[in-house]
């Protein structure tokens, strides 16, 4: 082969692995790093060094949830606020997690999407609770909304966000039960 | 003339890259990290001393009282052209851009340099020049600030002096090797080090003796540059497979970086382990070399793509001729991954790749003086110097098989046109984040008339979280007054000094990390005193901030005093003395009223907890019965509403900036605009 030929396989060659080898192989890395907790259990959750935080905040939560009060928005704050301080002492770059936590309280299908989330962290066995909430805010995209969570929660280091998204379940499911409560009490008063 | 033309052509190019910076030389600057703001102050500072002949190397104009050397910026060469520019009249923010384009020009041609030595010819130099040039790695670091080591073609230049020195050796050529090698230590010790690994690389390839003594000679030269190299990074820390595989380390390291660690708790072993940390951090994963993307972020940058495809291209048609440029360059690759194998940046370490040094590490635990490279990614400078020239090699292959010329002037202006827009186009196309406007907030100048007195800027902190809070060193410019804020407390013996004065003064301590870390703050009127005698007189708060999406990330919210604190600066100092649209500032008294203070929000009927960082569309839920006086407080940031309504009260805000709402409750109108930090109290 001449020079010119020889270049020409060369820059073919290097550009196809630029193009698509290079960019798979990216993305086996990323798996890679995701299925290195894909093995957790929820006991390996309780021994993470964040746990113990975590489980404050989520009993927190639970308190928050059953005081009396109309504003949602805000117990969910309060949890997204810490969860979000929990995560930044071990990763910088998460403001845009307190959404997922945040809208939780009051978006319908965030709960599903949770869920979701969960599953591919490798808890398809968390049961998906029942959505809550009202759609209180007409004009919001759902699904741009969803798709930009998708990917902050992909970015996250795996054990990060199964910390977080293990406390906004803990949550719904505290909603949850205030919710049955709420309504089996009407029942009970004879106006449900 | 076609040296002339080769130079405007390859102005054109660097141009291109930088656009639109070219546009607004005066007035804007690529700022995407602290470094630029820095940069800007350095230069300036001396400018200014230089004129009043009051330069000395200690200053207390920043880190005041305690004071800081100059000389720890390092590279006084390059900041010394920008400091002739200004002297020569050219505006500050023009000279800093000047420098930018300058030294990046100055890199295309030395690498253009090098490509014509190796190739013979004009488009073989612009094959080199377009590799070494048009780089992810160069426009990451001009886009940081890091000027400095945009001036990269000194390594180019010098491997242009060892291949002639190689072809023809003689003396003269043997002192301008040494020559060419010793004057890169005044403009950057790292690309001397890089420069000497290039020079030893080439010499185990070329075997010609005098290479050997023009570095010994050039090493010689340098020699009285060691102790200011040695004041401007303390010795390295220890680094171990260990410290990188400790998950605690790292929630500590992150949370030095991010200014949360309490100050008190900073110590000299955890400011080394912090260190020791930016070894791995500052290596290049597998994931980001096998991408080879066109990236802004410095840490993340590499050769790129398009000077791998002309460097291998490039050496498989020289053959023989390429192979010790592809072998260093294979090298160097190898050394810029660290010390361990890492293939993404998701800490910890893994046990697998900790079992398997590289060669970084042995060089940085044992080689003399090799742990000041301590940020390995920028090895891959040597890298984009051997790709470069293995590009060349071939483009000079190729012309002389006399088939295929045509193709290559096709090729080169193609890849020249595509290489020099990159930012505009590639991957995450960082050319078109907005600019950074440079020019100072009008307030300064109104500080600038105030009585004497050095000035803390709140929220005081002590890393350089946030472009708004980088850009307080560069503001003493304008104001002219002394000022405790400092970017340059990455070092760790100034940050311990820092930590030492500021630790001693509970009312300076307050000030610390006001924007996030909560109440109750409490100082005695002794402190505010001890505060005035030590020099301070003014407190500043800035009512508008910069949004920052770069920088600051998760920390940007930092910037953002709540009630609470406001309430605790009020109560102590009284209602500001110099108001603008966009900041206070709050005189130190002399004598405090009150002889001591604790500030607490707990039990403050009302208060709720803020919200923090949220995007709430409103209207909110619930319900909302305030008593007497109750207050809301929040930052407002269009989105795109120019403006936010509290009651009767119009608030207008300002493009890319939040803007600080104080008023009475009331019904908030803010539709399309994003609310941050809402406090409600009484």
């Amino acid at each position: 082969l001449n020079p010119g030929a020889r270049a020409t396989l060369a820059l073919a060659g290097v550009t196809a692995f630029f193009l698509v080898a290079g960019p798979a192989f990216a993305e086996r890395i990323r798996d890679g790093a995701r299925g290195r907790h894909r093995a957790w259990s929820a006991d390996d959750l309780s021994r993470h060094p964040d746990a113990r935080r975590a489980a404050e905040l989520i009993t927190r939560a639970r308190e928050l949830a059953r005081r009396e009060t109309t504003w949602d928005f805000m117990v969910a704050e309060v949890v997204g606020g810490d969860l979000r301080r929990l995560a930044a002492s071990r990763l910088p770059n998460l403001a845009p997690v307190i959404p997922l936590v945040g809208v939780n309280a009051v978006e319908p299908e965030l709960p599903v999407l949770a869920a979701r989330l969960m599953a591919r962290f490798g808890y398809a066995d968390v049961p998906v609770p029942a959505p809550t909430g009202p759609d209180a805010w007409p004009g919001w995209d759902r699904r741009a909304r969803a798709r930009a969570l998708l990917t902050v929660v992909d970015d996250l280091p795996p054990d990060v966000g199964r910390v977080i998204l293990a406390g906004t379940l803990e949550l719904l499911e505290v909603q949850r039960a205030r919710a049955e409560a709420e309504r089996a009490a009407a029942e009970a008063l004879g106006v449900g | 003339v076609r040296a002339g033309v080769v130079a405007l052509a390859w102005l054109a190019g660097i141009l291109a890259f930088w656009w639109p910076l070219p546009l607004q030389m005066a007035t804007h600057v690529r700022g995407e990290r602290f470094d630029a703001w820095t940069t800007l102050w350095l230069i300036g500072h001396v400018a200014d001393a230089l004129r009043a002949g009051t330069l000395t190397a200690e200053t207390d104009a920043i880190l005041f009282p305690v004071g800081y050397n100059l000389w720890s910026f390092g590279h006084a060469a390059l900041q010394g052209i920008g400091v002739l520019l200004v002297l020569a009249g050219v505006p500050l923010i023009a000279a800093y851009n000047l420098l930018l384009l300058g030294a990046h020009w100055t890199s295309a041609l030395a690498a253009h340099l090098l490509g014509h030595e190796v190739g013979g010819g004009h488009r073989a130099g612009f094959g080199c020049g377009m590799v070494f040039a048009t780089s992810p790695y160069l426009y990451g670091e001009g886009a940081a600030g890091c000027v400095e080591l945009v001036s990269a073609g000194f390594l180019p230049f010098f491997a242009w002096t060892l291949v002639r020195l190689a072809r023809a050796p003689s003396w003269p050529r043997t002192l301008a090797a040494a020559a060419a090698l010793a004057v890169i230590g005044p403009f950057n010790w790292y690309y001397t080090l890089f420069a000497g690994m290039l020079g030893l690389g080439m010499w185990l390839w070329l075997r010609e003796p005098r290479m050997l003594l023009a570095m010994g000679l050039a090493a010689a030269l340098d020699a009285p540059l060691i102790p200011m190299v040695r004041r401007e990074t303390p010795p390295r820390p220890a680094i171990s497979a260990a410290l990188f595989e400790d998950e605690a380390a790292w929630a500590r390291t992150a949370r030095l970086s991010d200014g949360t660690l309490d100050l008190a708790d900073l110590d000299e072993a955890l400011l080394e382990e912090g260190d020791a940390m930016q070894v791995i951090r500052n290596s290049t994963h597998v994931r980001s070399l096998v991408t080879s993307e066109f990236v802004g972020n410095p840490l993340r940058s590499t050769p790129g793509i398009l000077a791998f495809a002309v460097g291998i291209a490039g050496a498989a048609a020289a053959g023989r001729r390429a192979l010790g440029w592809l072998g260093i360059a294979g090298a160097a690759t190898v050394l810029t991954l660290g010390p361990f194998l890492t293939l993404d940046d998701s800490p910890p370490l893994a046990a697998w790749s900790a079992s398997l040094p590289l060669p970084y590490f042995p060089l940085y635990e044992w080689l003399p003086f090799f742990s000041k490279a301590y940020r390995p990614y920028r090895i891959c400078v040597v890298t984009l110097t051997c790709l470069g020239a293995a590009g060349s090699a071939g483009i000079a292959a190729i012309l002389a098989d006399r088939r295929g010329g045509r193709a290559v002037d096709v090729a080169l202006a193609a890849l020249g046109l595509a290489a020099c827009t990159q930012p505009s186009w590639a991957a995450e196309r960082p050319g078109t984040t907005p600019l950074q406007d440079a020019r100072q907030d009008p307030f300064y100048a109104l500080l600038s008339t105030a009585e004497a007195g050095a000035v803390v800027e709140v929220p005081l902190h002590y890393q350089p979280l946030t472009l708004a809070n980088a850009r307080f060193q560069y503001a003493q410019l304008a104001h002219r007054h002394p000022l405790l804020n400092c970017n340059q407390l990455i070092r760790r013996p100034d940050l311990l000094a820092f930590r030492d004065y500021v630790a001693a003064n509970p009312f300076l301590a307050a000030l610390l990390d006001l924007g996030r870390r909560p109440g109750p703050w409490s100082f005695a009127g002794g402190d505010v005193e001890r505060a005035v005698r030590d020099g301070f007189r003014w407190v500043v708060v800035h009512r508008r901030v910069e949004a920052d999406t770069g920088l600051g990330g998760a920390a940007a919210s930092a910037d953002l005093l709540g009630a609470a604190a406001l309430r605790m600066l009020r109560g102590t100092l009284g209602e500001p003395v110099l108001t603008s649209e966009t900041a206070w500032a709050f005189r130190l008294p002399d004598q405090p009223e009150n002889a001591r203070w604790s500030w607490s929000d707990e039990g403050v009927e009302g208060s709720t907890t803020p919200l923090d960082w949220a995007r709430w569309r409103l209207p909110l839920r619930g319900t909302l019965e305030p008593g007497p006086g109750a207050r809301v407080t929040f930052w407002a940031k269009p989105e795109p509403a120019a403006e936010v309504r509290v009651g009767g009260q119009t608030f207008p805000l300002a493009d890319g900036t939040w803007t600080l709402v104080e008023a009475p409750v009331g019904v908030i109108a803010a539709d399309g605009v994003a609310i941050t930090r809402l406090e409600v109290s009484g």
